[in-house]
């Protein structure tokens, strides 16, 4: 398989969890280019195309709370997971266990 | 900062009205902090600054991941819109010709280039017409939820057909509703053609003939509104074989009648030279057309039967 493919692939399954990655980095105030970083360091890369419109859509549902803050002399939009955002995460949270432990046993059969 | 400065606007141009003073807002303050991330060894440069935009993005696609057009049709209405426009564009091509054929007539010399532009510009004329209201209607339906609900109504499992024969092809079905369409247009021309037009058409029913009109129009309604039907069905049960059977019959029936008939069809009110050509060398083969008609509608029914004896 060429590397194209393989990168769209790849592409596919983690914008399946980016959400649930997404939702579990807002626990604490984050703005969109910390909140990247934050990511990046923890092993999920992902561009900020991507992130920064995912984000408002998840505030827009309600799941994530937003305010605009002044820092270091310039305003910010600081994201953080509101009472619903929470409830969806754990629920998130529990189905990611499950299918990783479905995957995992799949995964090892030969 | 000018390069900044001129992609917001870039981006700005591309976004809703209602949602471009937020995402803007936004989409500076994170643009700020990338650069602030990258100017570890002082302000960046025009080309370091042209280099992070052009990651970001065109200003087009950036705008599309804010803020998402829907699309005018949903992809699952997609096949359905698709057969109704090219059957629009057949029935739009066949009146286009009969346009130009009219204006044929009326015209004292033949000229082939001239009858060629009338029918191209006159087919892109109604095809254009055709496809706004086809649209319009293809969006409305589906921002109302309309189609997906038609689809949900229509759908079990125990309707589906047991054999690939008793399948309803929902094309075969826009194709007789397109026809019956046809034929209400071509009888009833008094209704959509100038008085002027009509009277130079090379073709009309003669006078004491008008009941032929009536009859067939009710028979194109019926067959109409039967096609509509079907639209709404997976597959064909008896009853709907016999109908559909009964419906290439009584149309057989008809355009036999007329073609046996004599005097059904009179020459123009006003006849102009091409009416008089028509007249001279064409006229006899109306019925013929009639009666082929009428066969080749026969040997329809007769291979829908053998479909129903199978069903």
């Amino acid at each position: 398989m060429n590397d194209d493919r393989l990168d769209k692939l790849r592409l596919e399954l983690r914008r399946g969890v980016l959400v649930l990655a997404v939702l579990a980095s807002s626990r604490t105030p984050q703005y969109g280019y910390s909140l990247r970083k934050q990511l990046n360091d923890n092993g999920i890369e992902i561009d900020e195309g991507t992130l920064y419109p995912l984000v408002r859509r998840l505030a827009e549902q309600g799941l994530l709370d937003s305010q605009w803050q002044m820092a270091e002399g310039r305003e910010r939009r600081y994201y953080q997971l509101s009472a619903t955002g929470a409830e969806v995460l754990a629920q998130l949270s529990t189905e990611w266990q499950q299918l990783h432990g479905s995957l995992a046993t799949l995964l090892e059969q030969p | 900062m000018e390069l900044l400065e001129r992609y917001l606007a870039a981006v700005t141009a591309e976004l809703p009205a209602d949602k471009q003073h937020d995402i803007i807002r936004e989409l500076r303050a994170n643009l700020l902090d990338q650069i602030e991330a990258q100017q570890q060894d002082g302000p960046l440069d025009d080309i370091q600054l042209s280099q992070l935009l052009l990651q970001q993005g065109h200003p087009i696609d950036v705008a599309q991941r804010f803020a998402p057009s829907a699309p005018l049709i949903a992809s699952e209405d997609m096949p359905l819109y698709k057969t109704v426009l090219w059957h629009g564009a057949a029935l739009m091509a066949v009146i286009a010709l009969l346009k130009s054929l009219g204006g044929l007539v009326l015209a004292d010399s033949i000229n082939p280039v001239r009858l060629l532009l009338q029918l191209g510009f006159s087919f892109i004329d109604n095809f254009a017409t055709l496809l706004l209201v086809v649209t319009a209607i293809f969006y409305g339906a589906g921002q109302a939820g309309w189609t997906k609900e038609w689809r949900q109504r229509q759908w079990h499992p125990a309707r589906l057909p047991r054999y690939p024969l008793a399948r309803m092809k929902l094309s075969d079905s826009i194709t007789d509703l397109t026809s019956a369409l046809f034929l209400l247009l071509l009888l009833w021309t008094p209704l959509w053609l100038s008085v002027e037009a009509q009277q130079h058409l090379p073709v009309r029913l003669a006078d004491g003939m008008e009941h032929w009109r009536y009859l067939l129009t009710v028979f194109a309604a019926l067959s109409a509104v039967f096609a509509c039907y079907r639209l709404t069905q997976f597959s064909w049960q008896r009853w709907s074989k016999w109908c559909y059977i009964l419906d290439h019959l009584v149309f057989a029936v008809i355009f036999a009648a007329m073609a046996l008939q004599r005097d059904v069809f009179a020459a123009p009110e006003q006849f102009s030279d091409g009416a008089r050509f028509f007249w001279t060398h064409a006229a006899g083969s109306i019925s013929y057309i009639l009666l082929a008609t009428a066969v080749v509608l026969l040997l329809l029914a007769a291979n829908e039967y053998r479909q129903l004896r199978r069903l």
